[in-house]
């Protein structure tokens, strides 16, 4: 294969390394086959689409598709499932100084713009904490700790490397817009809308390119997929913005801006997918009763903690 | 209404059909044809006309069929490209074999390779994903992930043998 060092295997060999290559490429996720197929069964009207129920509410529009899929398995789960665990935060945004580091925090229902002294742009998202030097050092790589959402413009500087540590994640970047996310309790991503970046966790190792996101999973390796950038910037504009999202997914994503608890019934149920959008500016009172509007679950308060049932 | 139902049969058996096989068929593609994009479009074309002809294939052969039209799609598109690239005649070569093989050996080959690739772990995962699923280049691997080339082959051999061994082969036998 164009590689001298490649043709030292005979025909057969070369037959079972491309299996081996096949058996370890990535495959769609569920969420992009379900999209695919929706997308399908679209082309091929089959039954009259009168799943789509759409509501406006004061100035934001919401919309939700109900794909009526099969919920295997409607089981009710005795233990709610925790969605997102709500995080002890300062009410306002601070900056603290400690020793030659900085560390500014971020309460819920907003974000907060810092420039570092390279010249890199960052936007640190609701309930979320930067640690950052108070200049960066002339001989070693340029390093801030991240807990929660952070959207990165990196100053390029070949000799040195941005990194990003987030829990057991580490993004090296190597000049680049890109946002990563990783709150407590979450799965880590991180999502790349310009230049490049590294992506390292423990042993392993891999580049993103624009549109893609790489997901630390729950069996602990690093999974690639691609994006939709519009909506996963959004936040940045201020927007809740869902195309197709798993309802369970949303409510992470309201639970992490306005830090509050939330709890589910039912697992099958999280996995109805919505169209949603909605200010971010709105009270969390206002996103909770669009969400009961379009009548796709019945969202309560209990003791600080959203509940979602069905309907 | 007759009409009706029917054709809800029809959705409700072909949906089982495209989830099961869009993934692996998509991962098929990607690797024939280096682009992923590309490789959703052909995918689509095919289910596309599993659809039309729907009445005609028995649920037996349904996978396989799918399977074989995927592979025509991808091929014949690697043939019409303008440039004919090392990507398309590396793939071409290795794949002869496969062209060959029937469904079922190439299903049967892929569920062991996967319990091979699993079973080894990373990074010997990433490097074969690297070289023989984006098929780049020994060196371009070694490059991106920090090693040296030496290193790249040798888990490359490790994964060879690891197969060989789950095939109940025996050396370079044949």
């Amino acid at each position: 294969m164009n590689d001298e060092e490649k043709n030292m295997y005979s025909d057969e060999d070369l037959r079972l390394l491309q299996v081996l290559g096949e058996a370890a490429g990535e495959q769609p996720s569920a969420e992009e086959t379900e999209k695919a197929w929706q997308q399908f069964r679209q082309q091929h009207r089959q039954r009259q689409n009168n799943r789509y129920i759409w509501a406006s509410v004061a100035a934001a529009v919401v919309c939700l598709l109900a794909l009526g899929l099969p919920f295997i398995g409607e089981r009710t789960n005795e233990r709610p499932i925790e969605l997102y665990a709500a995080l002890d935060v300062p009410s306002k945004t601070t900056t603290v100084e400690a020793g030659d580091s900085i560390v500014l925090a971020t309460p819920p229902e907003q974000t907060a713009e810092v420039r570092l002294s390279d010249g890199t742009r960052i936007v640190l998202g609701a309930n979320s904490r930067l640690t950052y030097p108070r200049s960066f050092a002339l001989d070693a790589p340029r390093e801030v700790r991240l807990s929660g959402e952070a959207r990165f413009e990196v100053t390029h500087d070949a000799d040195h490397p941005f990194w990003v540590i987030s829990g057991e994640m580490r993004t090296e970047v190597l000049g680049t817009v890109f946002d990563v996310n990783a709150y407590p309790g979450n799965r880590a991503r991180v999502i790349l809308y310009e230049g490049h970046v590294r992506i390292g966790h423990q042993q392993e190792q891999l580049d993103i390119h624009p549109g893609q996101q790489a997901v630390l999973q729950d069996n602990r390796h690093l999974n690639i997929t691609s994006v939709n950038l519009k909506q996963a910037g959004s936040w940045i504009e201020g927007l809740f913005d869902y195309d197709n999202m798993p309802l369970g997914e949303v409510m992470k994503h309201i639970g992490t801006w306005y830090n509050v608890s939330i709890t589910a019934q039912s697992e099958s149920f999280l996995e109805r997918r919505i169209h949603f959008r909605f200010p971010r500016t709105a009270s969390l009172n206002e996103v909770v009763t669009a969400l009961n509007d379009l009548g796709v679950a019945r969202i309560t308060f209990h003791h600080q903690t959203l509940q979602v049932e069905k309907p | 209404m007759i009409w009706k139902k029917k054709t809800d049969d029809k959705t409700t058996a072909f949906e089982g059909l495209f989830r099961q096989q869009y993934p692996p068929l998509v991962r098929h593609a990607t690797q024939l044809l280096g682009d992923p994009e590309e490789a959703r479009d052909v995918v689509g074309e095919a289910m596309e006309q599993a659809w039309q002809r729907w009445d005609t294939l028995a649920e037996a052969q349904r996978a396989s069929w799918l399977f074989t039209t995927v592979r025509h799609l991808a091929l014949n598109r690697l043939k019409h490209r303008q440039v004919v690239t090392d990507h398309a005649e590396a793939i071409r070569e290795a794949t002869v074999f496969d062209l060959q093989a029937r469904y079922w050996e190439h299903e049967r080959l892929l569920r062991q390779a996967e319990a091979v690739v699993e079973a080894l772990g990373e990074p010997t995962r990433t490097i074969v994903r690297l070289c023989y699923f984006e098929q780049n280049t020994y060196r371009v691997a070694a490059e991106r992930l920090g090693i040296s080339p030496d290193t790249v082959k040798k888990h490359i051999s490790k994964a060879l043998r690891a197969l060989r061994e789950a095939l109940g082969k025996k050396g370079d036998e044949r």
